[in-house]
């Protein structure tokens, strides 16, 4: 076992329970920040230094992107309904699955060693383990406010917590992508984030104070809202010299 | 090259042209001179280019040049008909970044890649112009969301089965070639493909996936449409294809349940598909569930591992993401032309602006297919190949619903005209009135001055012909797509060999 990698991997674990429970935007920022900011150094060996930065420095524009949306006002929606305790529970049980899946993996790899007699539990922490165990914890708590969060800022979270993970396990299932693919999944996280950041924004600027804010509300509404699509432009008012 | 050429312009050109948007002239004049320089750019991509990067060879060929160009005119002109009649240009910045990402999924073999370069410009796309949308409130933002999380999934989808397929369990290392397929291994090969499947019906809008395509298509600038529902969503079943090619097909395995829930939702989605555009009344949304129908179709080519099957789910795909191109600009001119949107109040349209019915009549063409099209002989050969007998013959029927659906637009637009579309500006061009006054008497200079003014003047005269004629271009390049095909671009052509990178050539090409 390598107790750094270890480390990550536990603190990518804990930031994704943060972001997916906390209430407060600037928790929940923050543990997002863990998630993309150390998920990419839960692999072996390191990518170059060149994609190692273009990552991390994604992951915190990413969250500054959200944090600047989110900053000037109250962040509604956030927060679990099940509370950290059991979003924990849930991340820790899917990370020891995923441990033990990844120790499942490396028997069946044509050319791996077989376990000695004596070998130590911590021993099954490998590196494929460790990003496999990360990668669907954050995967399956990031699931419930991807698919069913109300507010932008609650779905953002979500989905960068799911694409996040999905990419780890990638990483623990088969390996560390290649530098090219790593740009491209760094290329997906920035859209993901600032095409929710965008929402965001316009979610924001369009909603008032006082307007109820939970998800159940927002859910209520969508359901009663019909199928008509929000207002487009009126072709009358384009001209030929802009909008 | 090339191809690192186009991404490199189209790119970071078109975030450009998003960003400054908010000044519009800047953000026109960015998307116009990055559309125009990604047209020459995409007319240079050759076979001959490969060039290394990262890892993976990025690679050109005669089947991504096409694709790349017509791409690439498409969005320069439906920026044009958008800008002179639509949202002002809103839709050219994030479709050119949309186009840069799929050229660049387009040329590398990576499976991987592709769908992430893909998801990402997708959701450039689709959501860039929600940014725009005066009066944009908490609709909009809820649209955004039900926008985002499609495609996100449909992304993670194939991302997932890439992974399994490169893991210690996928075929690559689990299959024995001398061994024929192990059972637990034909199950999951049928299960990968199952979910690669369903990672293409989410992209594409297809049934029972088919509600956010829907909202998609009423929601957005009509300009938005080919370059979320239509480019990228072929491209991403062009790199899905190809993945079933070089991941489940050399495992041979029979796969005949997988196969045949695949025949029933693509025979879903052509039938009902059709079925809706048939019923609605709005242009949106016959616009929308025809590509929900023509998304059946190109879903048949799954149904089926045959290289000829696969390429003709090429051809199909190619040709009618550019004949819906068309559809889409001429709903875009048409709407915009007589204000209005229902069927019902467009009687006549066709009489009154003969430029706008001959792009319908080249769109219809094109849609329907004629014998010797590249898109009539692919529909044929997926259904038949698909679905089993006599049931393709209904299927192949309900292929045939554009005849109706676009038939049905046609009658009413040579019915007599609605007083909406009488009292329309209509599509005729304006050559007089924009000489200055006292032009002949006044000075050169004064003149020359006025000139600018006066060159406004005719365009802003004539901006619902000049659109017209913007989309009449763009049905006659779908036409020409939809009869020429990817023009047998499926030979074999390995790539990289050389560099030592990899086996495969680009999903263009075919996997194998």
């Amino acid at each position: 076992m390598n107790p750094a990698l270890a480390g990550v991997a536990l603190a990518v674990t804990a930031g994704a329970v943060i972001a997916a429970s906390s209430r407060e935007a600037r928790a929940a920022l923050v543990g997002l920040a863990l998630v993309l900011g150390l998920g990419p150094f839960l692999t072996d060996p390191l990518p170059g230094a060149a994609i190692l930065g273009a990552r991390v420095v994604t992951g915190i524009l990413v969250v500054y992107l959200l944090w600047a949306v989110a900053a000037r006002s109250e962040a509604r929606g956030l927060g679990s309904r099940l509370g950290w305790p059991a979003e924990s529970v849930i991340a820790a049980g899917v990370a020891i699955a995923g441990v033990a899946m990844a120790a499942g993996l490396a028997s069946v790899t044509p050319g791996a060693p077989l376990p000695g007699p004596a070998t130590s539990p911590l021993d099954a922490l490998t590196p494929s383990a460790l990003a496999l165990a990360a990668g669907l914890a954050s995967l399956v708590v990031g699931l419930a406010p991807a698919c069913f969060g109300g507010r932008a800022l609650r779905s953002a979270v979500g989905l960068l917590l799911v694409v996040q993970g999905l990419v780890l396990a990638r990483t623990g299932l088969a390996g560390p992508p290649g530098a090219l693919e790593q740009l491209g999944i760094d290329g997906l996280v920035l859209t993901v984030g600032t095409s929710a950041a965008l929402i965001a924004h316009i979610e924001r600027r369009s909603t008032p104070e006082g307007e109820r804010t939970d998800d159940r509300a927002t859910d209520a509404g969508r359901s009663g809202r019909g199928d008509a699509g929000p207002g487009r432009p009126d072709p009358s008012s384009a001209s030929a010299t802009g909008r | 090259m090339s191809v690192l050429l186009l991404a490199a312009v189209a790119i970071p050109g078109g975030l450009a042209a998003f960003l400054t948007f908010g000044r519009p002239r800047l953000g026109l004049a960015i998307g116009s001179v990055t559309a125009i320089l990604a047209v020459a750019v995409a007319a240079t991509i050759g076979a001959q280019d490969a060039v290394p990067l990262a890892g993976t060879v990025v690679s050109g060929s005669d089947g991504l040049r096409t694709v790349a160009l017509t791409w690439a005119a498409v969005i320069a002109l439906l920026g044009l008909a958008d800008v002179l009649v639509g949202s002002g240009g809103a839709t050219l910045g994030p479709s050119l970044m949309g186009l840069g990402t799929g050229v660049l999924a387009l040329s590398v073999a990576d499976a991987g890649i592709g769908f992430a370069l893909l998801t990402a410009g997708g959701l450039a796309a689709a959501v860039g112009p929600l940014a725009w949308l005066p009066g944009a409130g908490s609709d909009v933002a809820l649209v955004g969301l039900r926008l985002l999380r499609p495609l996100v999934l449909a992304g993670l989808l194939g991302l997932a089965a890439v992974a399994w397929g490169a893991s210690a369990v996928g075929p690559f290392v689990a299959a024995d070639p001398f061994a024929g397929v192990d059972p637990a291994l034909e199950t999951a090969l049928g299960l990968g493909l199952l979910v690669v499947v369903t990672a293409v019906i989410v992209r594409m809008g297809a049934i029972p996936a088919h509600v956010w395509a829907s909202r998609l298509a009423e929601a957005v600038p009509v300009a938005a449409v080919p370059a979320t529902l239509g480019w990228g969503a072929a491209g991403f079943a062009l790199v899905a294809l190809g993945w079933v090619e070089v991941t489940i097909a050399p495992a041979a395995a029979p796969l005949f349940a997988e196969h045949g829930l695949i025949a029933v939702v693509a025979a879903a989605s052509v039938l009902l598909g059709g079925l809706a555009a048939m019923l609605h009344d709005d242009l949106e949304h016959v616009l929308g569930y025809s590509i929900v129908q023509d998304a059946g179709i190109a879903l048949l080519a799954f149904g089926v591992i045959r290289p000829d099957v696969a390429q003709a789910g090429r051809d199909w795909l190619i040709g009618m993401v550019a004949v819906k191109s068309g559809l889409a600009a001429w709903v875009l001119v048409t709407r915009a032309t007589f204000r209005v949107r229902r069927l019902s109040e467009l009687r006549g349209w066709a009489r009154s602006s003969p430029l706008l019915a001959l792009t319908f009549v080249v769109v219809a063409l094109g849609a329907v297919g004629l014998p010797g099209m590249a898109t009539f002989a692919a529909r044929s050969l997926l259904t038949e190949a698909a679905v089993a007998s006599p049931f393709d013959l209904f299927v192949l029927a309900a292929a045939f619903a554009p005849l109706v659906y676009l038939g049905r637009i046609l009658v009413v637009g040579l019915d007599r005209m609605s007083d909406a579309v009488r009292g329309s500006e209509g599509t005729r061009p304006r050559l007089r009135g924009f000489r200055p006054a006292g032009w002949t008497a006044g000075s050169a200079p004064a003149v020359a001055m006025a000139v600018p003014t006066a060159f406004q003047a005719a365009i802003r005269a004539n901006r619902f012909a000049l659109a017209a004629g913007s989309a009449l271009l763009v049905a006659v390049i779908g036409l020409g797509v939809a009869t020429a095909g990817l023009g047998g671009a499926a030979v074999e052509q390995p790539l990289g060999g050389e560099l030592g990178v990899t086996e495969r050539s680009s999903p263009i090409d075919g996997g194998l």
